[in-house]
């Protein structure tokens, strides 16, 4: 049995590595996200050098500790690992994520307060289990309370913590797939390694002391009195990092430069208090409130530009006159036959359908009403590229896994669509506008009526035989699975 | 032969969680039932038992060890099997759980694999 307190902190220490580990390879082995873990530093630290390391929101998981190690210890992960973890596990998309990392608050996180409850349930577990096998004498871990906030003034009220106390942390920089990395850590009381069997140690003078105001209100104050030489001299990269990026950004307001992700979240927000998609429906003027719209699909640059030039050049091309382009309307040469799908609908669904009609769209929705739409390349980004014939070799369960995901997640929404008389003109330049290859028809009463692709547009201005259909194909392109 | 399967847990993430993993696993359930704590459970199952309960164990009002208890107390669900699904691991909570009349534990955080591993030969 390890009987001195340096040997189990040290052994201790060793093991949050291990633990932090498997927690990555759990949530990894759970839902399918790449996620890795480095260890940054090993330090002795009061509650003014946490403050420092975690400034923005916090997520703080107590564990009361039963054994050899006796007492509580915290878990902590700094905000873009709270929205990140969370928004993984509830699958939120990944732009909402993103948005959160930058920007959540407190009522973000109270509506997502059971997710991360979980993960710090899953994150306790996954401790315990290797406590359990890697420290002699492991009694267990319970988790016992989480606090979300900014727990660094009122650390014992927030999260019993001794505002003059001194710590073992061990601070980890975490990833999760393509999302920021992120801090997370272990903040240990020196008290909790105290052994029973271990007089000497219990009687040095290493007790958490349970309250001296005045020094917690000289802590305050000093804390108060320095406003700006927070910074230590010599910090990890990557807290410089969050450093840079907090002074970026000064309050809760929106900076200048906006990720694209927040258009889509904005956008979300927008379609999820108003799902009346025909609010979206673009007349005869060109989309001017669009500037800031992103294009989801990266992809449609090249063709788009072709069509923003035709469409502002006179050029005209052999037989034809400008005029034409006032003249033919969405009506003219819509697809009329579209394919339909349910938002519960899984990706694989919905690609056995696409693939089936050789279609490069599906609208989702029921009974005409459009929710939103997904293109081929939406469900290419959802799905693992392992999925494809020629790396059958490497799929894995996980990558079949995500054929399972559902349409709602993936789906392009609001859905900007055009009416049957909105002109080729208008559709063009909108087209060019939204960096969108395809927007749907839809009538007075909000029914879709057809879909207008690139593809139409071209056979159209081709002269192509209109017998042959070339909706949304992409034939060339190697099959998604 | 259809199966049932009723998910038990006070977190609805946690539900949803467990749903989509047994998904993955490949096994196939023609009806599933969620109940948020044991009381709702009891209720659920009075009506129509199934065959398998997925359990937490940490739960608000009345812990999964009791409604594992409660479960095998109803002549209805003599045939029903329960798996608890928990983050606490101590050996004698598993075997206190099982002695009671639970059938199986998986740990979490679980994968879809260990899904198909503890429930496959329960439900064959
Ligand atoms: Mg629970």
């Amino acid at each position: 049995m390890a009987t001195s307190q340096t040997e189990v902190e040290s052994q201790a220490v060793e093991l949050s590595a291990e633990a932090f580990e498997a927690f990555c390879d759990d949530i990894s082995g759970m839902f399918g996200a790449d996620m890795a873990c480095e260890q940054q530093d090993v330090t002795t630290v009061t509650v003014k050098d946490l403050k420092k390391h975690f400034k923005k929101l916090t997520a703080v998981n107590s564990v009361k500790a039963e054994g050899v190690m006796d007492g509580t210890f915290q878990l902590v992960f700094d905000q873009g690992g709270l929205f990140t973890l969370s928004g993984v596990i509830v699958m939120m998309p990944a732009n909402r994520i993103l948005e959160e990392i930058k920007r959540g608050t407190v009522e973000d996180m109270e509506a997502m307060n059971d997710a991360i409850g979980e993960t710090g349930n899953l994150l306790v577990g996954t401790w315990d289990r290797v406590f359990r096998e890697g420290l002699e004498g492991h009694g267990h871990f319970v988790q016992s309370n989480s606090f979300i906030g900014k727990p660094w003034d009122e650390p014992e009220k927030t999260i019993g913590l001794a505002a003059d106390g001194e710590f073992v942390f061990v601070s980890y920089e975490m990833t999760i797939g393509e999302y920021p990395a992120f801090k997370c850590g272990v903040i240990f009381p020196r008290t909790i390694f105290g052994s029973k069997s271990d007089a000497e140690q219990a009687a040095s003078a290493q007790e958490e002391p349970k309250e001296k105001p005045a020094t917690e209100e000289a802590a305050a104050t000093e804390e108060k009195a320095e406003p700006a030489q927070e910074e230590p001299e010599e910090k990890p990269a990557t807290e410089e990092a969050t450093a840079t990026e907090e002074k970026a950004e000064p309050a809760q307001e929106e900076p200048e430069e906006k990720p694209a992700t927040e258009e889509a979240t904005a956008e979300q927000k927008e379609a999820d208090a108003d799902t009346d998609a025909s609010d979206n429906t673009i007349e005869e003027k060109p989309a001017v409130t669009d500037e800031k719209e992103e294009s989801k699909e990266p992809a449609a640059g090249v063709v788009s530009e072709t069509i923003q030039k035709m469409a502002e050049s006179p050029a005209v091309l052999p037989g034809e006159s400008t005029d034409i382009f006032l003249a033919i309307c969405a009506k003219d040469i819509m697809e009329k036959n579209i394919i339909w799908g349910n938002p519960d609908d899984s990706v694989q669904q919905v690609l056995a359908k696409m693939q089936q009609a050789d279609a490069g769209y599906t609208m989702v929705g029921s009974d005409g009403a459009l929710e939103g739409i997904v293109s081929k390349s939406d469900i290419a980004g959802a799905i693992s590229p392992y999925l494809r014939p020629i790396f059958a070799k490497w799929r894995r369960p996980l990558d079949d896994a995500t054929l399972q995901i559902k349409t709602k997640w993936i789906m392009t929404r609001p859905v900007h669509t055009v009416s049957p008389d909105t002109s080729l003109a208008a559709i063009m330049q909108n087209m060019s506008q939204l960096g969108q290859r395809g927007l749907p028809v839809v009538d007075k009463q909000g029914k879709v009526q057809g879909l207008v692709t690139v593809f139409d547009i071209f056979r159209f201005m081709l002269n192509d035989n209109p017998n042959v259909s070339m909706i949304g194909k992409t034939s060339k392109a190697p099959p998604l699975i | 032969m259809a199966k049932s399967l009723m998910i038990v847990d006070d977190s609805a993430t946690m539900r949803k969680i467990i749903m989509r993993t047994v998904r993955m696993s490949g096994l196939k359930f023609e009806r599933t039932e969620e109940a948020g704590n044991g009381a709702e459970a009891l209720q659920k199952l009075g009506g129509s038992p199934v065959d398998i309960i997925l359990c937490d164990v940490n739960m608000p009002e009345m812990m999964g060890t009791e409604l594992v208890k409660k479960v095998r107390e109803l002549d209805s669900c003599a045939n029903t099997k329960i798996v608890m699904v928990s983050t606490e691991s101590s050996k004698e909570l598993i075997d206190g759980v099982m002695a009671d009349g639970a059938n199986g534990f998986i740990n979490k955080p679980f994968t879809p694999e260990k899904f198909q591993e503890k429930l496959s030969p329960l439900i064959d």
